[in-house]
């Protein structure tokens, strides 16, 4: 080894070394935290995400059983229609809180390569259900705008007396439509995004030859 | 008080003890993880308090099978990515004087050690993240062995990713010296 790349290693590690005593310095300014508060705070924490998850579980649970009661009750086929888009877009949902739930703990400990893959995974599955969701809104839309004129066709005399009524029900629902197709696109957007950034990373921690 | 209370009593201890063992040996280095993936100290000190949590729900999986030091690593990377990547794009760093937690007058020395040292800090902070992950693990003092058991990757691929994230952080120093 010639004196010259001996004298670069030494000021490579001269270098290291001064920025690891200013990095190490640096976290004298704070106080240390409490292993009692940290426990005291994760308990309250755990509280609050198992009612916010029991609440949306038993949310979806009960918007399930309506929609099944609605089926059984009304028999009729546009309603089981939609029932076999419906039903099967809740229970999907039902399912990836509870992937959510039992997954994200054992992921913390892996290694940072493996955590970033799987968040890859995690933001590619996110973007295809919201995808998923905004097409089921698009087929929603053209269920609802085909069955409109068959359901005013068949009560035009009540409509004919009030006609503002109508009015107002297709506004209303014209105006719910548009909203949450343009915040599912935007959630499409923002995924895509998200997804791109990871994806990025993922190739940053991966090994090129 | 019956059996089964007083040994899930003991097995809380012990949880505990160990716990604040871990926080012990490794929590300034979990500091300086939460602010080499933060903007300002009050979110460091959420990042840092985030850390932690992620530590002690893990702590009853933990069986060994990699050292502590490297379990406690790895959540804290972990946890900080995660949270670097859910604030992208939001503002930027926090005006110095939020840093000075302690307003008593400075002498000049120590101004200017205070000064290089959030500069140091700060252009870190800026790296990318696959380069910060790295090079804040060498600086902690883990070996390149330690480092890939961390990332996930090898001692070989570790020495590249140091040397370039070195030169990063040199370059980010030099333009403002």
């Amino acid at each position: 080894m010639s004196s010259q790349s001996m004298d670069q290693g030494s000021n490579d590690d001269d270098e290291l070394a001064s920025w690891a005593d200013d990095f190490k310095q640096s976290s004298k300014v704070s106080p240390p935290l409490s292993p009692d508060a940290v426990i005291e705070e994760c308990r309250r924490t755990d509280r609050k995400q198992n009612l916010a998850w029991a609440s949306q579980v038993l949310g979806l649970l009960f918007a399930i059983a309506n929609f099944l009661g609605i089926v059984v009750h009304t028999r009729s086929a546009i309603v089981a229609a939609l029932s076999a888009v419906v039903l099967p877009t809740l229970l999907i949902l039902f399912g990836w809180f509870v992937h959510l739930r039992l997954s994200v703990g054992k992921r913390a400990q892996g290694t940072v390569a493996s955590f970033v893959a799987w968040m890859v995974q995690q933001k590619r599955a996110e973007l295809r259900f919201t995808r998923a969701n905004r097409l089921a809104l698009v087929f929603l839309a053209i269920v609802f705008w085909g069955w409109l004129p068959l359901f005013v066709l068949s009560k035009a005399e009540g409509f004919g007396a009030h006609p503002y009524r109508l009015a107002f029900g297709a506004a209303f629902s014209l105006i719910v439509f548009v909203a949450s197709f343009l915040r599912t696109s935007t959630l499409v957007r923002r995924g895509e995004q998200g997804l791109a950034h990871w994806t990025k990373l993922e190739a940053s921690f991966t090994d090129r030859p | 008080m019956t059996p089964a209370t007083l040994a899930l009593d003991m097995e809380d201890t012990a949880s505990r003890a160990r716990f604040a063992n871990l926080l012990a040996d490794h929590g300034p280095g979990l500091r300086r993880v939460a602010r080499a993936y933060t903007r300002g100290l009050a979110e460091a000190a959420d990042l840092e308090q985030d850390i932690a949590l992620a530590i002690w729900r893990a702590l009853p999986s933990f069986r060994g099978d990699a050292s502590e030091r490297t379990f406690v690593y790895r959540i804290a990377h972990n946890r900080g990515i995660s949270h670097a990547e859910a604030r992208r794009g939001e503002g930027t760093s926090s005006p110095l004087s939020e840093q000075v937690v302690d307003a008593r007058p400075i002498a000049d020395e120590a101004l200017d050690t205070f000064r290089r040292r959030e500069t140091l800090m700060r252009a870190i902070s800026e790296l990318a993240i696959g380069a910060r992950s790295v090079l804040t693990l060498a600086l902690e003092g883990l070996s390149h062995e330690e480092i890939a058991d961390v990332l996930g990757t090898t001692a070989n691929s570790v020495a590249v990713r140091l040397s370039r994230a070195r030169a990063d952080l040199r370059s980010r120093l030099g333009g403002r010296t």
